[in-house]
């Protein structure tokens, strides 16, 4: 139960700090090839520096942390299906990102200013949710079988 | 438009939000799960379908009996912020099927991933390397779909 208030109240926050900041973390790494502005950017930092700050503190006052800071003990290293989904996975996010204007939380931002653009993003996006988990799912784990 | 809150700052706050979310407020099913727009939807697109039809769709543990709601609470606090400051407006959608089928292409890839460029930040500065050769090739995805649009103007 407390996971689901704590999401909400977290999502609220960032919802209401992202509409006003504009971040975007594709948009942040476009603006800076495109036009050389380097203010978008800055959101990428900071995230990483948060979550650096949050992990490192939380760990220290006995938070759940399990294993922080991963590195040479990260999950699933031995295996070759990881890695092929991170970068397949990632470039393409990356790329189609690029098209759609911004990352999912920009798009998400977007479409609570009542941009129509992102309204029909988002009605993409949670029906390919619905194709992810009835199809894709079950081709990836014929893939994960074949290279391990 | 005027910028009121600076993006390091936005950053910084989602990134302390989301160890705080993972460390003491039960987001525990995987690691640097505290926030996720890819993974969150997910659990609770796949949630309703699971509750509707009776089905059983592969979303995450913590998801299971009541979703995580992160992706509900962004719209809401969004739409708050864009009243707020009079920058709600409907406007019409330039192209909607390309804009739906860019969705549906991203929400794909990033589930693939298994994560968001957002969450692929987060879990990288957790250490995972996984997640962190996964973050450099959303950075050269992104990069080569910049590339791509300025050679076609």
């Amino acid at each position: 139960m407390i996971h689901a208030i704590s999401t909400m109240i977290i999502g609220l926050m960032i919802g209401y700090l992202a509409q006003r900041s504009r971040i975007c973390f594709i948009g942040g790494i476009t603006k800076l090839y495109l036009v050389k502005d380097n203010y978008t950017i800055r959101g990428v930092l900071g995230l990483f520096a948060g979550a650096l700050i949050g992990f490192t503190t939380f760990n220290a006052i006995g938070g759940y942390t399990p294993g922080f800071p991963l590195l040479l003990r990260t999950p699933g290293m031995i295996l070759k299906f990881p890695w092929i989904f991170a970068i397949v996975g990632g470039f393409g996010m990356g790329f189609f990102s690029a098209f759609a204007g911004g990352c999912p939380l920009r798009l998400h931002v977007m479409a609570g200013e009542g941009r129509g653009t992102a309204v029909a993003y988002l009605a993409g996006f949670y029906i390919g949710i619905i194709y992810f988990l009835i199809i894709v799912r079950k081709i990836l784990v014929i893939m994960i079988g074949v290279i391990g | 438009m005027e910028v009121k809150v600076s993006v390091f700052i936005t950053g910084l706050v989602i990134g302390v939000s989301s160890a705080l979310a993972q460390a003491f407020l039960g987001v525990k099913s995987l690691r640097g799960y505290g926030v996720c727009m890819v993974g969150h939807p997910r659990d609770l697109m796949g949630w309703l379908l699971n509750h509707i039809f009776g089905i059983r769709l592969g979303i995450q543990q913590v998801s299971l009996e009541i979703p995580v709601l992160t992706a509900l609470g962004v719209l809401i606090g969004s739409v708050l912020a864009a009243m707020q400051h009079n920058e709600f407006r409907f406007r019409a959608a330039h192209d909607s099927l390309k804009s739906f089928v860019l969705g549906f292409i991203v929400v794909n890839f990033g589930l693939v991933l298994g994560a968001c460029p957002l969450r692929a930040i987060v879990y990288a500065a957790y250490g995972d390397l996984i997640m962190l050769v996964g973050l450099i090739s959303i950075i050269a995805g992104a990069l080569a779909g910049a590339e791509y649009i300025r050679r076609r103007r």
